[in-house]
Order: C-alpha cells, then sequence, then structure tokens
C-alpha cells in the first residue's frame, strides 16, 4: 500500500498473515440460477448455468479483463469474485479466507466479513444511475470515509476528499466537491465512481463495463487513468469488456491476462498478445474475426467473408449444448466434441479449453460432425 | 463540389452529364431547442448530398447531432426540436412503376420538398421513399401480435397489395437468412435480439423505399452479430437498389461497409470522403485525432492517445471553428472564422484551414501487419 493515509495497522498484520495465498482465488465456482416462477420452478429441473466451474486466480497488482459476448456470464462471474454473488458451488477465497465462511460462521473467520466487502469494490457501466442524482459530490465521496474510516474528522475527511479528487485529475476539486451528478459530464461520473471506489482503500476493483458509455475518444483516457491509479494504489483489477480491442489495450499497458468466456466458461486464458495473436481456441478466433480492423483495406476484404462459424446465434442458455458448449458452432468439431467437455489445457501459448490442444486426444481420429438438422444453420453462417 | 452545387435540384431530366446523381440533398438544416439556459442547436446549419445507392456512415460521438442529422432526413426531429432549412428527395426516374407501391403521390418527375408535407403525406413519405431503422428498435414490435401481423399492418395502412408485398417480403427474409416460416408465426419475445433487428430491417424495406437511414442499428448486438448484419447490408443495397445512411459513434465498423464517412462533430460535419481516403489519411484535426484516440486489435497501444478537453456544450458552441479549443493546430484565425467543407482531394473535404498541418502534425497509424491467417 504506498498511499499515505488509507492503510490501518490491522490490516497490515493480515497480510503478512496471508501473505503466502493468492489475493483471490476462485476454485470450481458455479453459479446456476433456477428458471421460472412459483411452481414451475419446482416441477422443471431447468437451470440457467450462468457460471460453471471456473477456476481463477488474481495476485496484487494483477489485472484480468474478462471477454465474452452478452450472456456468456462475465458479469456473473465478476460479482461472485468481488462477493457480491453467492457462488451455488465452488469456492471464492480473499488472501485464503472464503468469503462466504466469514459470513455464515463470522467467529471462525481470520478475516471479518466486513473487511472483505471494504477490500473489494465495484464500478458499474453507467455512471449516472450509479450516483445519487440528488446529492452533491462532496456528500458522495463522504459516505464511504463515514461508514469506514471513522477516525477522520471533518476537516480530515475535506481534504481526503479533495486529495482524492484530484487523483482522479479533478480539479479544481473544490469546485467539483460542490457539484451535482448532473453538472458532470459522463467521463467527469465514471471518474466520481472510481475516486469513490480508491477511497475504500480496496486491493480488488471490480470495472464491469465501465468504459463503454463513454465516447470512444476519452475511452483511451480512462483506461489510462485506471492505469495510472494501479501503479498509485496498487490495486488489483477484474475488467469486464465485451470490446476486444479495448480489452488488449488495458492488458498489454498493465501486464495483465485476458480471458474469453463462452457460456458460463473461460474458454481461453492468456497474455493478450498470445490470446489475440495466436489464439488456440476456435471461439477466441470468431471474436478477432468480428472484431472490424481499423485499415480499410483489411475490412473491405473482410466483409465479403462468410463469418468463421456454423451459425451465428448463441443458443439458448437454458438449454446448453452437450460436450463443448461451443461444439455446435464450431468450424472445427467433430463428434468427440459433442460427447465430452475439455477443461483448460496447455495450449501452444494460452490455456485453452479445446481438445486440440491436445495432441494425443481422440478427436484427432473422431469423425467430422454433421450438421444437425434445423439447428439454426439456415439463419446464417454458411449460406452465401 | 457536390456541396456548392446542389445536385440536380429542378432538373432531374438534365442530370445525364452530372458526375453525381443525388438522392436527397441537406441544406441550411438547423434544428435548436429553446433551454433554460439560452438556445441549443443540435444541428447546425449542415448541408450533405446523398447520392444515390451509396452506403454513406454518418460518425459522430455522442451528443455530436448525429441522430438529430437522421431525423432530419425524414423531417422526424421531435418537439420541442424546430427543424429549418431545407430537405430534398430527387425520385429516381427509371424506376417509375414502383412508385405505385403505396399511397404515396408525387408527380413523375418532381422533386419532393420533404419539410413541405403534410402529416398524411409525411407518414407514406417515411415509409414508401426513405424509411428508417432507429437504434434499439428491435424492442419496438408489439409483444401481443405475431411478426406477421406487424408486416400485414403496414402493408394495408399503405393500401398495398398484401400478396404481392408478401412475396417482396420473403426475398428480404433470404437476403437476411431470415428462416421466413418460424418467424412470421413468432411472437417477438420468442426470437433473439439478432434475429428481430434483421425482422425489423425487412419490415423497413416492404413498400421499397429508395433511403433506408439507419441509427446505430447494431448497437445493441453482440460483435459477431454485429458483423454479420454489416455484411448483410452490403447485399441487401446491391440486390434491391437501396441507398444506406448508416449513423454510428464506431468509426472502426464501418471501414469495410460504408462508400463515404462523413464525420460530425459540434452538430456540423467536418469532414466528408471516400471511406479509403478519409481513413487512410484524414485532413480534419478532429478525424485525425479520433483516429488516434480509438485503441484497435493490433494497433501500437503505445502511441494512443485521448483527445484532449471536452466536447463542446449545445448551448454555447465556441465561436469560429468549435474544435479550436480542442485542436493542436488551432491559431487566432480559428477563434474567429468558422472553416466552411472544402475539397482537400478529389473525394474529401474537410472544414478546417490548416489541413496540411493538421496531417504533419497529427499522426495516426491503422494497423499494418496484416491480420495473417485466421483460420
Amino acid at each position: 500500500m504506498s498511499t499515505d493515509d488509507a492503510t490501518d495497522g490491522e490490516q497490515h498484520d493480515e497480510e503478512a498473515e496471508h501473505a503466502d495465498e493468492p489475493l483471490l482465488s476462485l476454485s470450481d465456482v458455479e453459479v446456476h440460477y433456477d428458471t421460472g416462477t412459483g411452481i414451475e420452478r419446482y416441477l422443471s429441473d431447468k437451470r440457467v448455468k450462468a457460471v460453471d466451474g471456473v477456476d481463477l486466480e488474481l495476485e496484487e497488482n494483477d489485472i484480468v479483463v474478462l471477454v465474452g459476448e452478452s450472456g456468456c456470464g462475465k458479469t456473473t462471474l465478476g460479482k461472485s469474485a468481488v462477493g457480491l454473488e453467492r457462488p451455488t458451488g465452488g469456492s471464492v477465497k480473499y488472501r485464503g479466507q472464503d468469503i462466504w465462511e466469514a459470513k455464515d460462521h463470522p467467529r471462525g473467520a481470520d478475516i471479518e466479513f466486513r473487511e472483505i466487502r471494504r477490500a473489494m469494490q465495484i464500478i458499474h457501466q453507467d455512471p449516472a444511475n450509479a450516483l445519487n442524482a440528488s446529492r452533491r459530490v462532496r456528500a458522495i465521496l463522504s459516505d464511504p470515509l463515514k461508514k469506514y474510516r471513522t477516525e477522520l474528522g471533518p476537516q480530515e475527511r475535506e481534504e481526503t476528499i479533495y486529495r482524492y479528487l484530484e487523483y482522479v485529475d479533478m480539479t479544481p476539486a473544490e469546485d467539483y466537491a460542490d457539484r451535482y451528478p448532473h453538472q458532470l459530464s459522463g467521463g467527469e461520473k465514471q471518474r466520481i465512481t472510481l475516486g469513490r471506489a480508491l477511497l475504500m482503500n480496496p486491493d480488488v476493483i471490480l470495472a464491469d463495463e465501465a468504459i463503454s458509455a463513454l465516447d470512444v475518444s476519452l475511452r483511451v483516457e480512462m483506461m489510462d487513468l485506471i492505469l495510472d491509479l494501479q501503479e498509485t494504489f496498487d490495486t488489483s483489477y477484474v475488467f469486464i469488456s465485451h470490446d476486444l480491442a479495448n480489452a488488449r489495450y488495458l492488458a498489454k499497458r498493465a501486464g495483465g491476462r485476458i480471458a474469453i468466456m463462452y457460456l458460463g466458461n473461460i474458454v481461453e486464458i492468456g497474455g493478450p498478445d498470445e490470446v489475440i495473436q495466436n489464439p488456440s481456441h476456435p471461439y477466441t478466433e470468431v471474436l478477432r474475426w468480428s472484431t472490424p480492423s481499423m485499415d480499410p483495406d483489411v475490412a473491405m476484404e473482410r466483409i465479403k467473408e462468410k463469418p468463421p462459424v456454423r451459425q451465428i446465434d448463441v443458443p439458448d442458455p437454458q438449454d446448453p449444448p452437450s460436450g463443448c458448449a461451443f461444439h455446435p458452432r464450431c468450424t472445427k468439431a467433430r463428434e468427440a466434441c459433442a460427447e465430452g467437455a475439455p477443461e483448460l489445457y496447455d495450449a501452444e501459448e494460452t490455456e485453452a479449453a479445446c481438445f486440440r490442444a491436445l495432441d494425443n486426444h481422440e478427436y484427432w481420429s473422431s469423425p467430422e460432425l454433421e450438421d444437425a438438422e434445423g439447428s439454426g444453420t439456415a439463419e446464417l453462417g454458411v449460406g452465401d | 463540389m457536390a456541396i456548392d452545387q446542389p445536385g440536380t435540384t429542378g432538373t432531374p431530366d438534365a442530370d445525364e452529364d452530372e458526375p453525381e446523381d443525388i438522392v436527397m440533398s441537406v441544406r441550411d438544416a438547423r434544428v435548436s431547442f429553446d433551454m433554460a439556459r439560452g438556445q441549443a442547436w443540435v444541428l447546425n446549419d449542415v448541408d450533405l448530398d446523398v447520392r444515390r445507392n451509396e452506403i454513406l456512415a454518418v460518425v459522430g460521438e455522442s451528443g455530436s447531432g448525429k441522430s438529430m442529422f437522421a431525423s432530419a432526413l425524414l423531417d422526424a426531429v421531435e418537439d420541442p426540436g424546430v427543424l429549418a432549412g431545407d430537405v430534398t428527395y430527387y425520385p429516381d426516374e427509371a424506376a417509375g412503376e414502383s412508385q405505385t407501391i403505396g399511397s404515396f403521390d408525387q408527380g413523375l418527375d418532381d422533386s419532393v420538398d420533404v419539410l413541405d408535407l403534410d402529416s398524411d403525406e409525411l407518414q407514406a413519405f417515411r415509409w414508401e421513399k426513405v424509411s428508417m431503422v432507429f437504434q434499439g428498435a428491435m424492442n419496438s414490435f408489439n409483444p401481443t401480435m405475431k411478426i406477421k401481423a406487424h408486416f400485414h399492418e403496414t402493408i394495408q395502412a399503405h393500401n398495398a397489395v398484401l400478396e404481392e408485398r408478401m412475396d417482396h417480403v420473403r426475398k428480404l427474409f433470404d437476403a437476411l437468412y431470415i428462416d421466413f416460416d418460424r418467424v412470421m408465426t413468432s411472437y417477438p419475445h420468442e426470437l433473439s435480439g439478432g434475429i428481430k433487428q434483421r425482422t425489423l430491417i425487412a419490415l423497413a424495406l416492404v413498400l421499397e423505399p429508395e433511403v433506408l437511414v439507419m441509427d446505430e442499428p447494431t448497437a445493441a448486438l453482440d460483435l459477431l452479430m454485429q458483423r454479420s448484419i454489416i455484411s448483410m447490408l452490403r447485399n441487401l443495397r446491391d440486390e434491391f437498389d437501396l441507398t444506406i445512411v448508416f449513423i454510428t459513434h464506431d468509426l472502426p465498423l464501418v471501414g469495410g461497409l460504408a462508400d463515404r464517412i462523413a464525420v460530425m462533430y459540434a452538430f456540423e460535419f467536418v469532414e466528408v470522403g471516400a471511406t479509403r481516403d478519409l481513413m487512410k489519411n484524414a485532413a480534419h484535426p478532429y478525424t485525425r485525432s479520433l483516429l488516434r484516440s480509438v485503441p484497435s486489435i493490433n494497433s501500437d497501444v503505445d502511441e494512443m492517445e485521448p483527445i484532449e478537453g471536452a466536447r463542446p456544450d449545445p448551448v454555447n458552441i465556441p465561436t469560429g471553428c468549435s474544435f479550436h479549443p480542442r485542436c493542436p493546430v488551432a491559431d487566432d484565425r480559428c477563434e474567429i472564422e468558422d472553416p466552411d467543407l472544402a475539397a482537400v482531394e478529389d473525394d474529401l473535404q474537410a472544414a478546417c484551414f490548416y489541413t496540411d498541418q493538421a496531417r504533419e502534425k497529427i499522426d495516426y497509424t491503422l494497423e499494418d501487419e496484416s491480420t495473417e491467417d485466421d483460420r
């Protein structure tokens, strides 16, 4: 913790005690939802597997960018990671302490649930809804201080607020502190929510599409601010994005990783160059194909190509495919893919959940997959 | 060039020798709102020609006035906004017989002054001549009606022949890869977002309009669906002789789609040109800064830079060139004089006094390492 003010002694002791544990450790995390309402819920055994057995570790000062299409479970996984969503299976540990154990059995816990909560903050996609419209910035920022930094007097609190406003480039701080949210631009609002999160001196910030609502020309600025502050505060980030280009920018500048999600699972994870330049999972290739090129010559060629999938629509998450969840859309799928579900294997330069990463897997001798009739192939995909 | 002479005004018969065939022209269009703080300009004296059969992308950030421009094309600016200026539609005289599809009546070789139409005429004009797909409009289907009923209702409202129109819809569905029998008998909630959006595009085209205006038509969709719809739009244009005006904030998205790009900043067009010329060597400092600020999948991350400063307030647009407070090449002249769009190259116009300096001083590189093999 390099900041002057925000650390308390208690926390230092705990850090020393758990020094060998990863900051955050997710093991076989599952979040399954019942579907339907009332009696339907009991009669039907349909469940949506929003997150289905994910392992992930986050170190100090680390960045993981979760990338995927809507409905892939990236937000649910992110919320589980920071203790906002209780998994239906598996465990989430903060410095070795299972966070839901800490909540259920506070006596046996090494780290209090309240302390874990403080250590993990979230920034939402839409800053306008995350700020109370009828309160000034000063009031919005005093709340966390009043709750978690009770030792500060009014004068110190004021000073702390100004200092944090300066951290997030909102100067003159006195002027911004007096404003209401509607007097701020979208970028400024998002910087206030970032400042508010940082005031809690968190170890992990979940940024859920935190730049998607900003103007394209301001996204780089916000990402740069997040990266600068990561150095100042030693915070780790779980960043959620549907945009591979932005994910690459963040992960590359921060030396972090990109994790690609598909229907509740991480299907590929690794460094940004490795994941984007040399992916081992066919779904990562699809995402890359779908991300438009800036070069008009390349883009004009690309637009004539057929999408590299068997069908463009994502299967119903209530009724996911057997075996590898991606197989009905995968151009490389063989019958083995419909039978067994791959785990993350060491692939060329990344870890990928695809049998093709294993040289001696039965996949290679398995027959080609016939197009399932009526499965939406007519929808697009393979037609001219 | 096109900006200086208003297209084929008045004499569409004589346009054989014209270099461009204009389908819509916009002149001095301005939209203002009265706000407590003063009058807000959300479209500021813009001129633009839409060429027949082109795909024109109108690109701008949020609050640049791009959606207002789309609304202006159909005289659909909502109260209390007031639209002034000229919006003219030039029918294609070659397609004479198709003009009998609906109820919109116009003298055969007359141009149509869109802002002059009464509300019945406008209603007909909006579906039969110029049609529009709005952002997130896939949620505008009536949830209690099957898809088929939406088509029937639209066709009957325009006194068109039902069977003939439904045959046309089959062709549209084929081009958009929609399963006709399944989708027609479905309720909207039974369809995915991608299918709904494609169905809506087909609905907008049921009366064979010449121009399709689309405002962020792919914004709420997943990447792959976005890319797929983009590809389908090109085919639609070729197959049905459409002109498409595609409004978006996403410059890279339209690089492969548009024939021309018009860039908006602060409620006016700052650069208009052929896609390739504009993307490869933009002339306006804003366009260049924008291209430099948008990360792409293999750009150099250390070269990216945001555009300094904030976008202008519609009540308080800067004097002179509205980009000057954020512009690295602006000088005193830019604070006083407002540059008009002027030709920089053959098919590239920019509203800037210092395009040479801009090109020298604001560097950007599009990804050049070509995205090797894909499979």
